[in-house]
């Protein structure tokens, strides 16, 4: 596994750790949160495999995998325990990437993949955090529009068809 | 509840809708003192509720409530229209192309296609032109009356140099409702880059910020947001008495009427209709034809991205401003009947990531999502002929909260179509490769903003809902204002002749009321 990777992955479970012992205290079961906060993690780890951006803030990923138990789908709790069940129970950052990829693969086309990377898309895409990585300004009126940011400085048109 | 017009006035003109139909007709009888009370089943926005969020404003203004799909459209969401004061012109994106003089001819230019059911408008481009110019004026429509068009986007540059690469000569930043100019109290455009979520600064027309507010300032209209008409209602003498609606609070009520005209886009207008039965009217209403909710026409459309060799940041400025009307005329050595225009178009990542790959995942994807600063897009619009079978039906058991069928919107590709659609996307292959372009991506299958056709205009009573002034055949007092009134879609996008027809009509019906005859 590529040590950006492992170092994103690593970064993604501290933080559901954090953020779910956070919400621990106030719900009061620490089965019941540790079970959040393996959910978390998993769905955060698949979200950054479908779309990975190492510079990317695992705070999104976090968000997506939240969004994405906050459906409240059974079949992404079933899709999630078959997971688990097809991984071994081994950690999601603890598999090789091979692994994942070969399993994320051979998932492709069901329905639970399908709600899995539909969700991720129009989570991360809608995030502000990632509009920088792509390159796209978002909201603009707020700076008066692109009528004076470059919304016409494009300098790399010629006048002769390219062969 | 508050009404200013009395629930029993019935020489009220009741108007179900408020776009640019609705809108238009209820401002055109208020200002010759004709009292209008208009139903609008969504809120009313102020300026201050439009901010630059897609999905935000898309959950504020569209309808959501649910309607299927069947065929070559998706099968959630077929239709894009919008439940909100002010209607679909609170999303659109401005474009004001005119239709041409053999677009009004559609059966006699092309003949009779294989399988559909093509006639000629009972009104030519001659007839419509006063109207046309007036509505350009209302609207401030750059290109006409003065109005300095706008300038050159990135985007459009590309498609400008990719044109003339392939020879096309007619190409400019198209004939658009937004100005770069202060118009009629509205701002001059700052190239903010999302029309179709609400423009934050008013310089996109709209009914929400003109007509509505100007029938207003007359004092003969009583605006009613958050009110669904659920029913036409018809007396024993065949006449249109009134509606029947339900309020904000979910208790139903029946308005008096003289007139009522029906402009709710066509999936509403549609389902009205039909579902306003009676033992008088078995098939629905006007229908005797049974032409309601058939002829149902959406544009041979497609979106095409080039990801080029350059970066063109293309979200920066008006997502439409920009058009080549080569392929605007009838020339079947291209092997298909009609013609098709190219206009810029723009969108967000979340959109363009669809469109690359609806499926995609992984490293690649999201290299290819990198790219987004280099992606350019364009957008095709072209004559899509009616079929009887392309239609809106009411769903045999499944119904809404207000207790009326939810809406089955059936459309599958003429062959026609799918001809124009394959040169169209090789003239933009060509266009985009022209400049470099190392991938052009295409979409067929999405939501469709110009819906017509399904209570169309005619001469004959037995082809037709409507005669050449949008008045029903089988009712005098039951008027259609809307999209459904058009015969042909043409390449042109539907709003201008929608706003130029309802000038016309509330002449008509202006005349008619002083008269009696309505």
């Amino acid at each position: 596994m590529s040590s950006t990777r492992r170092t994103v992955l690593v970064a993604i479970s501290q933080l559901a750790a954090v953020s779910t012992l956070a919400g621990c205290g106030r719900r009061g079961s620490s089965d019941a949160a540790q079970a959040r906060e393996s959910d978390v993690e998993l769905l955060a780890g698949l979200a950054y495999d479908l779309l990975p951006f190492p510079e990317l803030s695992p705070a999104s990923y976090l968000n997506a995998a939240q969004q994405m138990l906050d459906l409240d789908s059974a079949e992404v709790v079933a899709g999630l325990a078959k997971l688990r069940e097809v991984s071994r129970d081994t950690a999601w950052r603890e598999l090789p990437e091979g692994e994942r990829l070969a399993l994320l693969s051979s998932w492709e086309g069901n329905s639970f993949f399908g709600v899995l990377r539909a969700n991720t898309m129009r989570t991360l895409l809608r995030d502000p955090a990632t509009f920088a990585i792509v390159g796209y300004g978002g909201p603009s009126i707020q700076l008066g529009g692109y009528l004076s940011r470059g919304f016409d400085d494009i300098d790399w048109l010629t006048a002769a068809p390219r062969k | 509840m508050d009404t200013k017009f009395s629930l029993n006035d019935s020489s009220v003109v009741v108007i179900v809708g408020s776009g640019a139909g609705g809108g238009t007709l209820a401002r055109e009888l208020c200002t010759r003192g004709i009292k209008v009370v208009c139903f609008e089943a969504g809120g009313r926005l102020q300026l201050s509720d439009i901010e630059n969020n897609p999905p935000k404003m898309a959950a504020k203004m569209n309808w959501q409530d649910l309607r299927y799909g069947e065929g070559d459209v998706p099968k959630l969401n077929p239709v894009t229209s919008c439940k909100t004061v002010g209607g679909t012109t609170t999303h659109w994106t401005a474009n004001c192309p005119r239709f041409r003089d053999f677009e009004f001819a559609a059966l006699s230019t092309y003949g009779q296609l294989e399988g559909c059911n093509l006639a000629d408008w009972p009104v030519t481009l001659r007839e419509l032109s006063p109207y046309y110019d007036r509505a350009e004026s209302m609207l401030g429509v750059t290109g006409t009356h003065g109005i300095p068009r706008l300038p050159e986007s990135n985007n459009y540059k590309v498609m400008a140099a990719g044109a003339r690469n392939v020879g096309y000569r007619d190409f400019d930043t198209y004939n658009m409702a937004i100005s770069p100019i202060p118009l009629d109290g509205r701002a001059p455009c700052l190239q903010t880059g999302f029309c179709s979520s609400g423009c934050p600064i008013n310089a996109k027309w709209t009914t929400l910020f003109t007509h509505i507010p100007e029938a207003e300032g007359t004092g003969f209209f009583d605006l009613r947001p958050e009110c669904m008409v659920t029913q036409v209602i018809t007396d024993d003498a065949g006449r249109a008495s009134g509606v029947r609606f339900v309020d904000k609070a979910g208790n139903a009520h029946e308005q008096k009427a003289r007139v009522v005209c029906v402009a709710g886009n066509v999936v509403e207008t549609t389902r009205l209709l039909l579902h306003s039965k009676t033992a008088n009217f078995p098939n629905g209403l006007a229908n005797r034809s049974d032409q309601v909710g058939r002829n149902y026409m959406r544009h041979a459309a497609t979106v095409a991205l080039g990801l080029m060799p350059g970066e063109v940041h293309f979200y920066k400025g008006t997502q439409t401003a920009g058009v080549i009307r080569d392929e605007v005329r009838h020339d079947t050595t291209r092997g298909f009947s009609g013609g098709y225009q190219f206009h810029t178009l723009s969108m967000g990542p979340e959109r363009v990531a669809a469109i690359m790959n609806p499926n995609g995942w992984g490293k690649d994807y999201a290299s290819q999502l990198r790219k987004y600063k280099n992606v350019a897009g364009i957008a095709i619009n072209g004559e899509d002929p009616p079929e009887k079978t392309n239609r809106i039906t009411l769903h045999p058991t499944e119904k809404d909260k207000f207790g009326m069928p939810v809406a089955v919107v059936s459309y599958r590709f003429h062959k026609n179509t799918l001809a124009m659609l394959k040169h169209a996307q090789g003239r933009v292959e060509l266009l985009f490769r022209s400049l470099g372009a190392t991938n052009v991506f295409f979409a067929t299958h999405f939501g469709a903003t110009h819906n017509m056709g399904t209570a169309r205009m005619g001469l004959n009573a037995a082809t037709s809902v409507c005669n050449k002034w949008g008045q029903t055949h089988d009712i005098k007092n039951l008027f259609v204002s809307d999209g459904s009134l058009f015969v042909s879609s043409a390449s042109a996008n539907p709003t201008l002749t929608i706003v130029a027809l309802a000038l016309r009509q509330s002449e008509y019906l202006a005349q008619q009321m002083r008269s009696g005859a309505v």
